[in-house]
């Protein structure tokens, strides 16, 4: 019997190319002989998780494991509603913002509709409406590398379901103020969903910021989309949530499997919110540092940078950034190319503690020196 | 076979009293999907002469595929035979007298010869148990005179966008006939409305760049070489400073950077790429025409997606090469060598070719392997050569062991490596070229 694949599988699928990721740790040090890897490719948090976070994570049973998760993560969105506000019944959470994402696509899209975004920003908005047979309106950054408001209401129609304005933007660090974004969503009018994807929210310190779950009232067609991953640094265990109208909620909830988040990341998910420590400010502080690295690196060697909020910055190279890549990788760091963000040589650095990111500019400038 | 387009398929038996059939299918498939007679003619005969080959080869059932490209028509066969000599589908095979001629004699690989002597390309392949032979018949195109041309004083920035009708594409072409040596002008620039149809199939993408004047002020052209590869072609810049190109590299890499293309690589190169991020990958001399002085062909490329290593197949006549280059592109591979281990190998040996008259270029790719290789090598170098082939070149996968054990022939035979392409194929590529006097 043979299998006649390409007759059963839809064009979207058949023409879309799966990610994939690099190989596991150790086997990449093996390949490169190295004793050390940095891992700046990923906007992890290396300073994490909170030290509440540790002592949970150590005191986990084996016992819990034989039993599935709580279905829908009832006391994380308890914990939610105590810290943010909004009512447990308008949050739902996901194993990592990319299932919150493709829960959204599949709840309001079918074919023939379409999704707005930037043609420079997360690539997970365009893959999953790709591989859902949904058209992705990709809208050009303005100069200044930030979402073009006017540009994506230009490219909105009648079948348009969903915008994607990832605030701050990843990988530039641009954001939209507060007036800017309620001046799109005035605009919008209600006419689909927009999503404000603040999965790096935490790290942003300008006070013209907008907290969109602040907006929600005002804005019954506005998502919020935020992450365990990067701040709080459970980016092992999978955990984002989204918070957004209960009615909104409720069907994005229709098309989100249950039972996806495990207990484990639950109750460190949990924990890590309702932490006190000063857990945060120091990383923001890392932050703060790393960034004044990056500048300084980039000034000694001339290199165009763009550095805005966020704990990423971007380095224009003169070689391609995937050699560049290699390169770096030969010496220990690894990092991310930009061309797939479509900006060609350019890498994606994240900002770590100072003495890791002091040996990247060291090794950098042997490259360039 | 894809057979997700519409197509006509046939499942019959592999008989002689089934030809009719058969070329009744080509003959209304050539109209349907738009050949004129006389190429619908040569399909009608390819299949015919196939069918009649593979009942002389007993293949039992056989599932025959009509289905139209973007630029002409495919007829495959497909069977489940290991066994039969498909040594005639070879660019330079010819039956031998002592064969064919004469009372008793072999005849039963001439109808294959025939048919792929009529056809514009083949290919063969073993999947799994299945054997393939598919032959592709073009269409035929006007090849129109080239428009006047000249340098641009572009006004303001160009913009840039995708060029695919027909009449853009015929003065992109014409322009580049006007404004570059012809030895770095595609071979589909000729017939505009080809290339018209390749990318309306998606198979071809073009970004022109336009001033405020709306005057043509560059073009780059690009293809998927493979699934996980892109070539492309330029970029042709027509304005007087040379202040286009930039714009068009960075616009290709941003239209390519997403797709799954891991690689891209200039087929045809009009100028340094190292400030846009390129690395050079080979310097190729080209020998055109009757000239003793060759061209170079600079072949520029690079990665699109991180690579965190590999292992490629390897042989010890081209180790060392393979070495100093994954070395110059910081590549990280394991190697792994070839080894001799007696394993019966059929008969009769394929290599797939295509060629490019313009540039005085055969391309060789090994289909299938056979106990002939080394011979049916030299054969290939001495016909093309005599047909006045003077750049030959040899590609082979090191994704697949046989690619690399093919290194004794292609040395013997006076190959040598010259260029590596990482991930050009289903893994790294290698391209080697011929060289008289080696």
């Amino acid at each position: 019997m043979s299998l006649q694949l390409d007759q059963l599988v839809p064009e979207h699928i058949r023409l879309f190319d799966p990610y994939r990721p690099s190989p596991p740790d150790a086997e990449l040090m093996r390949r490169y002989g190295l004793d050390r890897l940095h891992r700046l490719n990923n906007n992890e948090n290396p300073l994490g998780p909170s030290p509440a976070v540790r002592e949970l994570l150590a005191g986990i049973e084996a016992g819990i494991v034989p039993v599935y998760p709580h279905g829908d993560s009832q006391n994380l969105r308890e914990a939610l509603s105590e810290v943010l506000g909004p009512d447990r019944s308008r949050f739902l959470v996901g194993n990592g913002s990319c299932e919150l994402i493709s829960s959204v696509v599949k709840a309001f899209c079918e074919p023939g509709d379409n999704i707005v975004t930037a043609d420079k920003t997360f690539a997970v908005y365009e893959w999953v409406a790709r591989f859902s047979g949904i058209e992705a309106r990709l809208v050009p950054l303005t100069r200044d590398h930030g979402f073009d408001p006017d540009a994506m209401l230009a490219a909105m129609d009648g079948r348009t379901k969903l915008v994607f304005v990832c605030n701050p933007n990843n990988p530039t660090g641009a954001y939209w103020n507060e007036a800017t974004m309620r001046r799109f969503l005035d605009a919008v009018d209600g006419r689909c969903i927009v999503v404000a994807d603040e999965a790096y929210f935490e790290y942003v310190e300008r006070p013209d910021y907008p907290d969109c779950i602040r907006l929600l009232d005002e804005y019954p067609n506005l998502v919020v989309f935020r992450t365990f991953s990067k701040m709080h640094a459970l980016a092992a265990l999978r955990v984002g949530y989204l918070c957004a109208g209960e009615d909104v909620t409720d069907v994005i909830g229709r098309a989100h499997v249950a039972y996806s988040v495990n207990t484990p990341a639950q109750l460190a998910a949990r924990a890590a919110l309702l932490d006190r420590s000063p857990f945060v400010e120091r990383t923001r502080a890392m932050v703060r540092q790393g960034r004044e690295v990056i500048r300084a690196a980039c000034a000694e060697l001339g290199f165009e940078h763009i550095i805005g909020e966020g704990n990423y910055a971007m380095i224009r190279t003169p070689i391609s950034d995937t050699l560049l890549q290699r390169k770096l990788l030969r010496r220990g760091f690894l990092v991310r190319t930009m061309t797939g963000f479509r900006f060609p040589n350019w890498i994606r650095v994240s900002l770590v503690e100072r003495p890791v990111l002091e040996e990247f500019r060291a090794a950098l400038t042997s490259l360039f020196r | 076979m894809n057979t997700s387009a519409s197509c006509i398929r046939l499942l019959l038996p592999a008989d002689a009293a089934w030809v009719g059939l058969v070329q009744a299918a080509a003959e209304q498939a050539g109209a349907v999907f738009g050949l004129d007679r006389d190429k619908a003619l040569r399909l009608v005969h390819c299949a015919e002469e196939l069918l009649l080959f593979l009942a002389s080869a007993e293949a039992g059932d056989i599932e025959t595929t009509l289905r139209p490209l973007s630029t002409g028509v495919e007829i495959g066969f497909s069977f489940a035979s290991a066994d039969v000599d498909l040594s005639a589908m070879n660019l330079v095979s010819a039956p031998s007298a002592d064969k064919t001629d004469g009372p008793g004699g072999d005849r039963s690989s001439l109808p294959l010869l025939l048919a792929s002597r009529m056809s514009d390309g083949f290919r063969v392949g073993l999947e799994g148990r299945r054997m393939e032979i598919a032959l592709r018949v073009d269409k035929a195109y006007p090849e129109p005179e080239p428009l006047p041309a000249e340098r641009v004083r572009a006004q303001g920035r160009p913009t840039l966008s995708a060029a695919g009708d027909a009449d853009a594409l015929f003065e992109a072409c014409s322009a580049i006939a006007g404004l570059y040596p012809a030895h770095v002008a595609p071979a589909w620039c000729a017939s505009p409305g080809r290339a018209a149809d390749m990318v309306r199939a998606g198979e071809l993408f073009a970004l022109e760049a336009r001033d405020a004047a709306g005057r043509l002020c560059g073009v780059v052209f690009w293809e998927m070489r493979s699934e996980r590869s892109v070539a492309f072609f330029g970029p042709y810049d027509f304005s007087v400073d040379g202040s286009v190109a930039g714009d068009l590299v960075n616009a290709l890499l941003q239209a390519v950077g997403r797709t799954g293309a891991k690689n891209v690589f200039s087929g045809l190169a009009t100028r340094p790429l190292a400030d846009h991020g390129f690395e050079l990958l080979a310097e190729l001399p080209y020998l055109l025409g009757d000239s003793p002085t060759p061209v170079t062909h600079a072949v520029w490329g690079r990665m699109l997606q991180e690579d965190f290593g590999a292992t490629a197949w390897t042989h010890p006549g081209f180790a060392d090469f393979l070495r100093g280059r994954y070395d110059a592109l910081d590549l990280v591979r394991d190697l792994r060598p070839v080894r001799e281990l007696g394993e019966a190998a059929q008969a009769g040996s394929v290599i797939g070719a295509r060629l490019t008259p313009g540039l005085g270029e055969a391309l060789l790719h090994p289909e299938l392997n056979g106990a002939d290789m080394g011979d049916n090598l030299a054969r290939h170098v001495a016909a093309l050569a005599a047909a006045g082939y003077r750049n030959i070149l040899f590609e082979i996968d090191l994704a697949k062991g046989w690619h690399a054990a093919l290194g004794e022939h292609l040395l013997r035979c006076g190959f040598r490596p010259a260029l590596l392409l990482p991930l050009g194929g289903q893994s790294d590529t290698l391209v080697f070229r011929h060289v008289p006097a080696a």
